[in-house]
């Protein structure tokens, strides 16, 4: 496929651009693409979210269902974060269960969404030990254009913010009518990424930034100012002062973000 | 005939016509078979697609990628659905297959300038660097621009071209399958980045090659 | 008896989302929607909301599959999780798959694979919001993606399906009908020699009927290949 083989004179662009502190696209080194969240369009989901970061799509549904707790944690919901990288989004996307990158995707939004605590879990319990509620947050990648992380992870929040419970009627759910009230939402929980190319780092990486980037570092912030998850991926490494920058870097960049969110 | 937009199964003639790209002939009647731009010249009649994929021609020049090494060739990207193949005696002559290692000449990832040689009845196509323009491109940028709009960017006689050429003060080399390498200062690549984008943009329409020259020497003088 | 079955589906000489018995829902259709697409289409057909994509002509993996003498042409029909009300969980079932073959069959005629041998042309059907008559609108919307990836076609293929409801025929049923209707029939055509691509059916229809709900599937299909029309022609107005 011939988006996978990088050109060697694109990749020598790219770096000789950053080394004159210049961005293929433009951009500043620490600059976001144009961004835009849009929720409550999809009505058959609880709550829903497109994000959109340049020209990458995101479509992140929630939905609700009941179910039996984790028996080590009784009164407690559950949250089940699933990826699916659609074949529309890109050529390099084939069919199939979720790959590795759909699989860390997931798992990459799902850890800053829980180590945040973002979720009340405790309110989301029906019945102790029985009963409780499930919240399923499904991403579906729709236009691949670099970082997927912060734009499923925004999308992910926008839409547990946007999510409202449907009608509960004895056992029952009906989902076609939803009621006015919304998930228990304590903590705003925002990742932001980064790329290491050639030893310069740039936040939000574009595919072409992506497809030729040695490391990249996600970083998912609190509304306090805490860090409660990172992931590095890419074969490369990042040195300790690089990591230093970037996390402080982070903080300020979520801000941006979260803004994003009502 | 008029030049309008038309999509698939659209009658654009009937009778007697030379039928190019785009249609197709049920009896007397021609239709389109794609969505696009109906030209119709002295009897020859096709539709000019508004789409992205190159089908190479002989003749053509590419900007290729190489992707693959073999025994006695190198398997080269030309953003088409079809890989080309050039083979090593395409590349120079003095080179036998199996004495070297063709890597040391061109590597997976290097991007070349090269010509279109044969394409065989099974789609089997082959590229020559023998010509005079061939080159192997090592710096400079690299943009890639829609394949049917290339003709646009090339102009009537290479007018639109060479206007490009002397105005912006640039070294372009343009492949039919809609890549084009740049190479010269960065203010003037991107200026020339921003020209390319406007042809693609409004390559349907007339007065062309003077409102980008009018874009060029209004840019050049803010500097 | 169905639970959540509405006692009667047509009230008053209305269906219970307020139309005729011969009339459709709203649709929208916008085309090239996509950046890496090669085509790309958004169907808002009533509550259903759907993408589709087409890549192509492509090189075919895995390379088993190549056919020397014609373009494979690929489908495939996939519900997101959020789609339905129900979640669906990720991944094919025998539903999906099915619907991915009738699709390709009802598109396969107008292609003209044979000007690419050798090569494939995948189509990508993603269902963001179901409303009853998916498969119908995902045609629709593949159709229009073609077009836009610059596929050389005979012809678009619009589909829309009839059904029957309380004893009467009607055209383009929503999801409550499909649901708990007593027939429901999907139809394709080639819209310029009224040619089949796609016929299905489930139910009991007469003769009588059978032939009034086909007849009112196809008045649909012209609609719907109106609607395909203009969204390809605003995309470069």
């Amino acid at each position: 496929m011939s988006t996978d083989v990088i050109a060697e004179v694109k990749r020598d662009y790219i770096i000789s651009l950053l080394q004159q502190g210049e961005r293929i696209d433009g951009r500043k080194f620490y600059e976001y693409r144009n961004i835009s969240v849009e929720t409550g369009k999809f009505e058959k989901a609880e709550g829903s979210a497109l994000v959109k970061i340049g020209n990458t799509q995101v479509l992140v549904g929630v939905k609700l269902g009941i179910g039996e707790p984790y028996p080590d944690s009784p009164d407690m919901g559950v949250l089940t974060t699933s990826a699916e990288l659609v074949p529309l989004a890109s050529p390099t996307f084939e069919p199939g269960p979720p790959d590795e990158n759909a699989i860390e995707l997931a798992r990459v939004v799902d850890r800053g969404i829980r180590e945040s605590e973002c979720i009340d879990f405790e309110k989301l319990c029906i019945v102790e030990g029985e009963k409780v509620w499930i919240v399923f947050v499904d991403i579906h990648v729709l236009d691949y254009d670099g970082n997927l992380f912060d734009a499923s992870s925004l999308g992910a929040i926008a839409a547990l913010l946007n999510a409202k419970f449907p009608k509960l009627e004895d056992d029952r759910i009906i989902y076609s009518e939803k009621t006015n009230q919304g998930l228990p939402i304590i903590e705003k929980p925002i990742e932001t990424t980064f790329a290491k190319i050639n030893n310069k780092i740039v936040l939000d990486p574009n595919l072409d930034e992506e497809l030729v980037m040695d490391a990249r570092l996600t970083i998912a912030t609190t509304e306090k100012g805490e860090y409660c998850a990172l992931q590095k991926g890419g074969s490369g490494t990042f040195s300790q002062e690089e990591i230093l920058e970037i996390i402080d870097v982070s903080i300020e960049k979520s801000k941006e973000l979260r803004k994003f969110l009502r | 005939m008029e030049r309008r937009i038309v999509l698939p199964g659209e009658l654009v003639a009937e009778g007697n016509y030379k039928l190019g790209d785009g249609v197709y002939r049920e009896g007397n009647k021609i239709y389109s078979s794609l969505l696009g731009l109906l030209d119709e010249k002295k009897g020859f009649i096709r539709v000019i697609p508004f789409t992205r994929k190159y089908i190479p021609k002989a003749g053509d020049f590419v900007i290729g990628k190489i992707i693959d090494i073999q025994f006695a060739s190198w398997e080269v990207d030309i953003n088409s659905p079809y890989r080309a193949i050039l083979n090593v005696e395409d590349f120079r002559e003095d080179l036998k297959p199996g004495q070297v290692d063709l890597s040391k000449f061109l590597s997976i990832g290097d991007v070349i300038f090269a010509v279109v040689k044969e394409i065989t009845p099974s789609r089997r196509i082959y590229l020559s660097m023998k010509m005079n323009n061939s080159t192997v491109l090592r710096r400079g940028r690299l943009v890639e621009v829609t394949p049917s709009k290339i003709p646009r960017v090339i102009g009537k006689k290479k007018s639109m071209l060479l206007m490009i050429k002397r105005e912006i003060g640039i070294k372009i080399l343009v492949g039919q399958n809609g890549r084009i390498w740049l190479d010269g200062t960065q203010d003037k690549i991107n200026l020339a980045v921003k020209v390319l984008r406007k042809i693609e943009k409004e390559a349907h329409t007339s007065g062309l090659t003077d409102r980008v020259k009018e874009m060029i020497r209004r840019e050049r003088d803010r500097k | 008896m169905k639970v959540g079955k509405p006692e009667r589906l047509i009230v008053n000489g209305k269906r219970l989302d307020g139309r005729d018995f011969d009339e459709m829902r709203e649709i929208k259709i916008k085309a090239g929607v996509l950046e890496r697409a090669d085509g790309s289409a958004y169907v808002e057909w009533g509550g259903n909301k759907i993408l589709a994509a087409c890549y192509g002509p492509r090189e075919v993996h895995p390379k088993h599959l190549v056919k020397p003498d014609k373009a494979l042409l690929r489908c495939i029909y996939s519900m997101a999780p959020f789609s339905v009300s129900d979640r669906k969980k990720p991944g094919p079932d025998r539903r999906s798959i099915e619907i991915s073959k009738v699709t390709r069959q009802a598109l396969e005629p107008v292609v003209f694979t044979r000007l690419f041998p050798r090569t494939a042309i995948d189509i990508f059907i993603e269902v963001l919001q179901a409303s009853g008559g998916t498969r119908c609108a995902g045609i629709t919307a593949a159709s229009v993606a073609l077009a836009d990836a610059g596929i050389p076609m005979q012809d678009l293929v619009p589909a829309c399906a009839a059904g029957k409801v309380d004893g009467e025929i009607v055209l383009d049923l929503f999801d409550l009908e499909d649901n708990y209707g007593e027939g429901d029939m999907p139809v394709a055509i080639i819209p310029r020699k009224k040619e089949v691509t796609l016929l299905q059916m489930d139910g009991k229809f007469t003769r009588e009927e059978f032939e009034k709900a086909f007849k009112l599937a196809i008045k649909g299909c012209m609609h719907v290949y109106e609607k395909q029309k203009q969204a390809l022609k605003e995309r470069y107005e």
